[in-house]
């Protein structure tokens, strides 16, 4: 689980671009997607996303603004730009080709000799 | 327990800059636990469990922290010439004893409390104008803000020329009765015209 959780915080970023992709989202509800997703076995901590966010937004890939929707608790939504988009296109083929040199580097074929 | 969770994060928060935006961040964080921790109620967890797996998910702030501190890197520069300016003020004030010391040994009296008399009032007049660069929090650019920050260039601009002629009246009276130069001492008048405009283009237009 270590190496699986280090491999995620290290795609923060695209993880929470694509997640933005679909609609604005607040911080919680991006969290319970993605514990979702995962069946429950990720999330990323508060300290993580609220760094992710700062940083994204400071790089203009994301805006935010509080939600109206809700009385009782205040949300703060937060909105992919145009150039977040892109952003996201090309950190998604950087995972697609990392992805592929991992699978070659690594795959021996034990595991599927010894099913 | 909802107070229980705002005292742990309020705690959390105490070393964060005191910034709104690390006010926002901290409400924000507060309300995505609550909603963790009614969640976990409502799916049956314990009050306890809930509230800690809750404060187990906030993970290591001192990240953000760093983030929300380089926000504030202009008010810090501006902190820090201020700091600065501060210092050499300091420093003109000190110096300003020098001349005055020389002339109490009776050598050549007049031009020494001149010098003193010169650095001390260069010394007050980089003091004011260090003031209108004292840094503080400001966040808003609202007109009536704008309108104040006018308001006050205005009025130290007017503190400062006040004391400018202040020290010119007393440096011709000096310096007239020990040269008996009158016809030539008026000229200080024109010289402390001069400074008086370069002041105000230094201090910036604020009419």
């Amino acid at each position: 689980m270590t190496i699986a959780s280090d491999l995620i915080r290290g795609n923060t970023d695209t993880i929470i671009l694509a997640s933005l992709m679909k609609k604005d989202s607040y911080g919680y509800e991006i969290n319970k997607e993605i514990s979702a997703k995962t069946a429950g076995e990720y999330e990323f901590k508060e300290a993580t996303l609220y760094t992710a966010f700062k940083r994204l937004e400071e790089a203009g890939f994301i805006t935010s603004y509080w939600g109206e929707d809700n009385v009782t608790a205040r949300r703060r939504y937060y909105s992919i730009t145009e150039r977040g988009k892109e952003e996201y296109i090309n950190l998604l083929s950087d995972w697609n080709r990392s992805k592929n040199m991992i699978e070659k580097l690594i795959d021996t074929g034990v595991m599927e000799d010894g099913e | 327990m909802e107070n229980k969770l705002k005292a742990y994060v309020n705690n959390l928060f105490r070393n964060a800059p005191a910034t709104a935006k690390a006010y926002e961040v901290k409400e924000e964080i507060l309300q995505n636990l609550k909603d963790k921790y009614n969640d976990l109620v409502t799916e049956g967890k314990s009050k306890d469990e809930a509230y800690k797996t809750a404060i187990d998910s906030i993970g290591d702030l001192s990240e953000l922290f760093a983030e929300l501190e380089k926000e504030i890197t202009p008010d810090d520069s501006k902190r820090q010439k201020y700091l600065a300016l501060r210092s050499v003020v300091a420093m003109i004030f000190v110096l300003a004893a020098v001349p005055l010391v020389m002339a109490l040994s009776y050598k050549s009296v007049l031009i020494n409390v001149m010098i003193a008399v010169i650095l001390v009032a260069i010394g007050i007049i980089l003091a004011i104008y260090n003031r209108t660069n004292k840094p503080g929090y400001r966040h808003s650019n609202t007109q009536t803000d704008r309108m104040a920050e006018i308001e006050r260039k205005r009025s130290i601009r007017k503190s400062v020329s006040g004391f400018l002629w202040l020290i010119t009246l007393i440096m011709y009276f000096i310096v007239s009765f020990q040269t008996n130069a009158w016809h030539l001492t008026w000229l200080i008048f024109l010289l402390a015209a001069a400074i008086e405009t370069i002041l105000d283009i230094w201090l910036g237009k604020a009419k």
